[in-house]
């Protein structure tokens, strides 16, 4: 039995799972455990925080007297898609012997820049086919198709919700986040993401990609999608003169292209305080919950993981 | 006031334990592991009683308890039981709490003193100045012993030059005294002295730290739990049987949470919950009740806080909601069934929510703000579901508190960073100086 088996299979057997929403994620796959319960030391040896831990902190705060969701890493995007393919398939060859409910199950997934093909048989045939149809404008569509199972993130990678506007309140009460010698200011952040734009060989490969992906964001009207240096370029340059409305708008096709992952790995605590450097990967988990507790507490409107759970809701 | 670091070389199961809680960690909120019996209740009860009970007359008996249970057999004249580390108001200050032998006060005085530390001990405690009483102890403490001896003025007068050069050691040394206490050593029972010293400060101003720490020190643990504070004789009743012969008498247990009661009540910090203490709950309810009342009386009208109370508990119920009942000498809990409310009875309550019902209201009326509050097995009677969400609605309900979680939760430690976790690891327990023959079982940790 190879790994991803071993998982789908670990996930069915799962008592937990029994009739509750599974979602599943992207992320380091936990070890499979040799039948013992999984202990507070166990995690305490975990080099990094799943992945799984910030869409989990990332319910609202309104369900805390419902059943939560399950949240599974199953590796990168592919394997998300695969397994959950394979639980639908194993649940049926054998119903009595899985504890999911086929109805309450779903994955959540970057939107990146190389396109992934979802698995033969369901409604949309790519990530950017559900992108498409799930949001506009970088905000959910107003009543979601039933169908959906299989979401992307409204942005390029779930780290991009890290520098959205109104995000400052996650840390007002903790440390203060530096980037580059300097305390955080999210409009560093963004113009800094835009620069890095004419180094990203990737983006410059699937421009085609870009170029119609931005068609769906009203900011992406008012860029120059002929390669990475015009549209960082141009990007500047509208945000520059923008107003907050603009602002926001041309954010959202910035940061539905663009890869923050690289430069959030930049963020750190206040040098003041001397932590050593491996302890700024902590200190950067740290500020993921945060965040996640202050997406936890928007209305769906606002936030388009808040959307996420919102459409959830009902199949709790 | 937060802890930073808590250091403890060897005491009970615990053994070089070094755990640090820095600043730079948010939130403050620490899952602590372990194996079962691997010391974590230990270290919660160790801390608090320490913090708690040391600037204390009242408190300090639980304190004598929970030091005479350590099963460290060892017979240093010195020996270091806690440093710990604070942080208040910014500025971080280390307490090591330092058992002393005899053989301590006979390096320290010019020749050997008479009195030991327990007759010092009971000397403080009954007013060294009363005369009389102080002829009667040392008579029955010689009769006790099976020697009769005539007491002279000059060996009164000896013992309270002895008592004089005591008190006079610890202001030189800046050594505040807290406590005797005997526990076992290689050589037989000993009475033993407990010091707190922090570096630099004199033994007035450690005590002035100690006195402010115990209010913001706080400790809640299930009342099912093995309480080291409590003495030999509580302690074991938690593992007694009735005798069957004897229909009529209570059993032990029943007795057991009686003591907890009168710790709860000198231990102002401390609570035991269970699902049917609903004191917490009772006193926020009464005091919102009187804010409402000042009110009336400074403004002419009434104020919100009782209602604004009621919605808040009320939300953090599942498809009921409490009534107080109009003396606030009990709640009740009810539903609506068409149009009517339904008073509930006990059996239809869940543990799990009324624990977190508790926490939460003995948080607020205890007013647990820029604490320590230490929580022994945080997850029990919780779902997981609940067990992930007990951080968050910790972090909500004392946000400037610090929380260290004695845990055996997966789900409770998945709230946070895994460097938020800390873990007791297993030592060698057949060491030397380790003797498992106390009879006292080591807390149960979940």
């Amino acid at each position: 039995m190879d790994d991803q088996q071993a998982l789908v299979a670990a996930i069915l057997r799962s008592p937990r799972i029994r009739n509750r929403i599974v979602v599943l994620c992207e992320g380091d796959v936990l070890a499979v455990r040799d039948g013992r319960p999984p202990s507070p030391q166990m995690y305490a040896r975990l080099e990094r925080m799943p992945d799984a831990n910030f869409y989990r902190a990332c319910v609202p705060r309104r369900w805390q007297n419902h059943r939560l969701p399950c949240f599974f890493t199953c590796g990168g995007r592919s394997q998300v898609l695969s397994v959950f393919a394979m639980l639908r398939t194993k649940h049926l060859e054998d119903p009595a012997a899985s504890y999911l409910t086929p109805d309450k199950l779903y994955a959540i997934i970057d939107l990146d820049l190389h396109v992934e093909r979802m698995p033969d048989g369901y409604p949309w045939s790519t990530t950017e086919d559900v992108h498409a149809a799930l949001y506009s404008d970088g905000a959910i569509a107003a009543a979601p198709d039933e169908r959906h199972r299989i979401w992307v993130t409204a942005l390029i990678h779930k780290e991009a919700f890290f520098v959205l506007p109104g995000v400052e309140a996650a840390w007002a009460h903790g440390l203060p986040p530096f980037f580059r010698g300097a305390p955080l200011s999210l409009r560093v952040v963004h113009s800094a993401v835009s620069e890095r734009l004419k180094e990203d060989v990737e983006l410059t490969e699937r421009l085609e990609v870009v170029v119609e992906r931005l068609r769906r964001f009203s900011g992406g009207q008012r860029l120059v999608c002929s390669s990475g240096q015009a549209l960082g370029s141009s990007w500047r340059a509208v945000a520059e003169h923008a107003d907050e409305q603009e602002y926001a708008e041309i954010l959202n096709a910035l940061l539905a292209v663009a890869k923050v992952k690289p430069l959030w790995s930049e963020v750190v605590p206040e040098p003041k305080l001397g932590m050593p450097s491996p302890d700024a990967a902590f200190f950067r988990d740290q500020l993921a919950l945060n965040v996640a507790a202050h997406i936890a507490r928007l209305e769906p409107h606002e936030h388009p993981l808040a959307s996420f759970f919102d459409f959830l809701a009902p199949r709790r | 006031m937060h802890v930073e670091k808590i250091e403890i070389p060897a005491f009970r199961v615990l053994r070089d334990v070094v755990l640090e809680f820095g600043e730079a960690y948010d939130p403050q909120i620490f899952p602590i592991g372990s194996e079962n019996g691997g010391g974590k209740s230990t270290l919660l009860q160790l801390v608090f009683a320490l913090l708690h009970c040391s600037a204390d007359e009242r408190r300090i008996p639980y304190l004598a308890n929970l030091l005479s249970s350590d099963s460290y057999t060892g017979d240093e004249d010195e020996r270091l039981i806690a440093r710990l580390t604070l942080r208040i108001e910014g500025k971080s200050h280390t307490l090591e709490f330092i058992e002393l032998g005899y053989g301590f006060l006979g390096r320290k005085l010019e020749g050997p003193p008479r009195l030991g530390f327990k007759t010092a001990a009971v000397l403080e405690h009954i007013q060294a100045e009363d005369q009389d009483e102080l002829l009667k102890f040392y008579r029955e403490s010689f009769q006790n012993g099976k020697r009769k001896i005539e007491i002279s003025a000059q060996d009164r007068e000896a013992l309270q030059e002895d008592l004089r050069r005591m008190r006079g050691l610890w202001v030189a040394l800046n050594y505040h005294y807290v406590t005797a206490y005997e526990r076992s050593t290689s050589a037989g029972a000993e009475t033993r002295a407990l010091i707190c010293h922090v570096q630099g400060q004199s033994s007035s101003a450690t005590e002035a730290r100690l006195r402010a720490a115990s209010s913001r020190v706080f400790l809640l643990g299930p009342s099912s739990q093995q309480y080291l504070f409590l003495d030999m004789a509580a302690r074991r009743m938690l593992t007694t049987r009735c005798e069957p012969e004897d229909e009529d008498e209570e059993r032990p247990q029943f007795e057991y949470l009686s003591n907890l009661s009168d710790a709860e009540e000198d231990m102002a910090g401390f609570y035991a919950y269970d699902w049917l203490s609903v004191e917490p709950l009772i006193r926020l309810f009464a005091s919102a009740r009187d804010e409402d009342f000042k009110g009336v009386v400074k403004t002419g009208s009434y104020g919100n806080s009782y209602n604004a109370l009621l919605q808040q508990v009320n939300r953090l119920l599942v498809g009921k909601e409490v009534r107080p009942i109009e003396d606030l000498s009990g709640v009740e809990f009810v539903i609506s069934e068409g149009g009517h409310e339904v008073v509930l009875s006990p059996e239809d309550l869940s543990q799990g929510e009324l624990k977190r019902l508790m926490i939460y209201a003995w948080l607020r009326a205890n007013r647990a703000h820029d604490a320590l509050v230490l929580i022994d097995e945080i997850e029990t009677s919780f779902h997981p579901d609940w067990q992930a969400g007990i951080v968050r609605d910790l972090q909500e309900w004392a946000p400037n508190t610090q929380f260290l979680l004695a845990t055996h939760s997966y789900e409770v430690c998945q709230a946070l960073t895994p460097r938020h976790v800390r873990e007791l690891r297993p030592k060698l327990r057949w060491s030397s100086t380790t003797s498992t023959e106390t009879g006292d079982p080591e807390p149960r940790d979940g």
